[in-house]
């Protein structure tokens, strides 16, 4: 099988599975507990705090731990707006943003709250221009804009975006799950206030993170317990935290060289394909490493994919519903495509376990799939 | 061995379709159609046909049988050829059949070219019917279900001898106690699962209600009997159906049946049973399976006709022209309650023939 999914999910490594079978070998307690499991527990997910901490350049009191990204950013979002002492007064967020973001968003203007959407390019990269005359219209908001998309992989101009919302005493939430090395940039350099991170995206186990930076109130949504500094009630997850700091230890430290040749592998033979068209920004320093989307002329989607995995290639449709049929792509339409070709993205996206063999033979497998379609529809004509 | 779709509801019978077929060496993909319109949450509502759960169940069975199982998006394509048209036929105060459109549109004409496009041979599905090469004919025959209280032959009457020769029915030839046992002891989970029976987009059986929120048109208007006279007011033509007796809301004391629905003046026509009763109709929108039987139709033919889901058949004669665009049948006693819009489906025995829709009757 060759597994080319990583933006949707991570193959856990080995290291980590170990150490979550040897921090089992005696009872693992409720971090919680007086007793010696409980201090254990205790120790390993403050010790977790404290190297995600550091690895992000981040204080230890500003890491929430919770059940994965989509809890992170609804905890940014209405967590930040509900709280006495926000002073936030409006929502703006990119259009292109993951579901996590969008909905909670979206709900939030059903609510009653004043939101601005941000136009983009199609690219899916956001205009600055408009974000500033926006924030110097709207006074103190929360903008909202991920560090690189999920479905086309569009690296958004954050550092720009963190100084146009400071300037403007605005706070900014900025998706990292896709991006983990800008976000610590980011964070390092103090550009962003609120950052979400997944664990299972850098091969952990679900869990998710949420950078608060000091300062900013955050109310809970999950209460009955004061867990996580009154942030966020529920028994302490040790073992997600504790993978999770292990997995941005990991991802932190590869180059992401093997990622980009695998990607260039991918494109090199891709962009040769009849109709072949690959989305978002041209630009290189626009781009994630990791992702490659493409639309191959009408052919749809769905069929693409099928006939893929049935060759052991595993890529996917930018977006999955809970019933994992292929939807049309928001984020494609946004970007000014028909209906027709948002149904089209065929998404590649490669990670820590991807190899240069694996791009070129998936290349070779894709191209005798969207070849053999293409020779069908003709004769259909 | 030969690559075959199956596509599977998460239903007990196409459960047992893909296993049968399995067990007869085919490599087999299992697909699972979603066809109504998004909801956020089905739970609450009752599991309607392709809710998650449905296709859940579908999945655990492909799992189970170790075959490849896909889900296929085809909401829009639903939407616009049986949801549209249930609603349109109302709206013209027809008796619309959606599983057979469905059939017709969805099931086997999109699902047919995907499978192609997968290089598959034949797409398998698990209705009581079955389909068959004729012995000394070149061509293929559409037959009852075996168990005739299960019996689907007459929402498949349109399928073409293009689409007969890419399709399986392994399950026409059981009983359904017999699929349920075979369920079990495969170790299918969905072995005891109830049976849908309502329309799949209407997962709450309220039709009057899912129309009301669709048409546009509907407006209250006279009931009036056969003779002009106003016997009360029906609250929009939308939702009735010749025959039908429940929710007239009017009390005469004695049972009043919809006679015909006058859609250009808003007027709905009842009366007694016996006003319900018509020698014949005529049938469009044709589709014959047995040309032998289309080339007979100038000097008629005899076949049993059936003209509702629930019906059996009644002896009658086809008359018309092979490559005419409607025949008229005349029944040998008179027929109760002919819905304009329903299908009318031609047997010879236990072979359907041909088929097509009722325009009117007389």
């Amino acid at each position: 099988m060759i597994y080319l999914d990583y933006a949707a999910t991570a193959p856990l490594r080995p290291e980590i599975a170990e150490r979550m079978l040897e921090l089992n070998s005696t009872p693992l307690g409720n971090p919680s507990s007086l007793h010696r499991a409980g201090r254990k527990a205790r120790m390993v997910l403050e010790g977790a705090r404290e190297r995600c901490a550091s690895l992000l350049g981040a204080k230890v009191e500003e890491i929430v731990f919770c059940s994965g990204a989509t809890e992170a950013d609804n905890l940014a979002i209405v967590g930040s707006l509900s709280h006495a002492d926000s002073t936030v007064r409006s929502l703006i967020s990119s259009p292109v943003e993951h579901a996590a973001v969008h909905e909670t968003v979206k709900r939030q203007e059903q609510l009653g709250k004043e939101v601005h959407w941000l136009p983009c390019d199609s690219g899916g990269l956001v205009e600055l221009e408009r974000l500033e005359s926006r924030l110097e219209q709207s006074g103190p908001s929360l903008v909202s804009v991920m560090i690189a998309n999920n479905e086309v992989g569009t690296r958004q101009p954050v550092f720009e975006i963190g100084k146009l919302c400071r300037q403007h005493g605005s706070l900014f939430l900025a998706d990292g799950v896709q991006d983990v090395k800008t976000a610590q940039a980011l964070i390092t350099e103090g550009a962003v206030d609120l950052v979400t991170l997944s664990g299972h995206k850098m091969g952990g186990l679900h869990g998710g993170l949420l950078y608060v930076r000091q300062g900013v109130p955050v109310n809970p949504l999950i209460v009955g317990g004061s867990q996580e500094d009154g942030r966020r009630a529920g028994t302490s997850e040790v073992l997600r935290a504790e993978s999770l700091a292990m997995a941005l230890e990991r991802t932190l430290a590869e180059t992401g060289e093997e990622v980009h040749r695998c990607r260039r592998v991918l494109e090199e033979k891709l962009k040769k394909l009849p109709h072949a068209l690959r989305l978002g920004p041209e630009v290189e320093q626009n781009r994630a490493d990791h992702i490659s989307s493409w639309i191959f002329g009408d052919l749809k989607a769905e069929p693409i994919l099928v006939q893929l995995d049935m060759k052991q290639v595993c890529a996917s449709s930018g977006s999955a519903c809970s019933s994992h049929s292929v939807e049309p792509s928001r984020v494609v339409k946004e970007m000014g495509y028909s209906d027709e070709q948002a149904m089209g993205l065929v998404r590649f996206s490669f990670g820590w376990q991807s190899t240069k063999e694996e791009a070129q033979r998936a290349a070779e497998v894709v191209g005798e799939v969207v070849r053999k379609m293409f020779s069908k529809e003709k004769k259909k004509r | 061995m030969t690559r075959v779709v199956v596509a599977m509801s998460g239903g007990v019978d196409s459960s047992v379709a893909a296993a049968l077929m399995k067990q007869q060496g085919h490599e087999v993909i299992g697909v699972t159609m979603t066809l109504s319109p998004n909801e956020e949450s089905s739970a609450h509502k009752g599991r309607g046909c392709c809710s998650v759960w449905d296709v859940t169940d579908a999945e655990k069975v492909a799992w189970h049988l170790d075959i490849p199982h896909y889900v296929f998006n085809l909401r829009d394509e639903f939407e616009k050829h049986v949801i549209n048209d249930f609603v349109s036929e109302y709206e013209k105060g027809r008796t619309p059949n959606p599983c057979r459109r469905c059939n017709q549109h969805i099931k086997f004409d999109h699902l047919l070219e995907r499978a192609e496009a997968l290089d598959a041979e034949a797409v398998v599905t698990g209705h009581y019917a079955r389909v068959r090469k004729h012995e000394t004919e070149d061509r293929y025959m559409l037959l009852r279900g075996h168990d005739l209280a299960k019996d689907q032959s007459y929402v498949l009457a349109s399928l073409t001898q293009a689409q007969l020769s890419k399709i399986m029915m392994p399950v026409g030839m059981y009983g359904k106690a017999e699929i349920r046992k075979m369920a079990e002891e495969m170790g299918l989970g969905v072995a005891h699962k109830k049976e849908s029976m309502d329309l799949c987009f209407i997962p709450d059986g309220d039709t009057a209600g899912f129309l009301n929120k669709r048409m546009k048109t509907l407006k209250p208007g006279p009931i009036v009997d056969k003779s002009g006279e106003k016997l009360g007011e029906h609250s929009g033509l939308g939702a009735f159906t010749i025959g039908q007796r429940k929710g007239l809301g009017i009390a005469t004391g004695r049972p009043r049946y919809v006679l015909e629905l006058k859609v250009a003046s808003n007027t709905l026509v009842v009366g007694g049973t016996d006003d319900l009763e018509r020698a014949g109709m005529r049938v469009d929108e044709l589709n014959w399976i047995d040309p032998g039987f289309a080339r007979g139709l100038p000097g008629g033919q005899s076949a049993s006709i059936q003209y509702r889901s629930t019906h059996r058949g009644a002896p009658g004669t086809v008359k018309g022209t092979p490559d005419g665009t409607e025949v008229s049948v005349h029944f040998e006693e008179a027929q109760s309650a002919l819905s304009p819009g329903q299908a009318a489906v031609f047997y010879r025995g236990e072979e359907v023939v041909g088929g097509g829709t009722i325009a009117d009757s007389f």
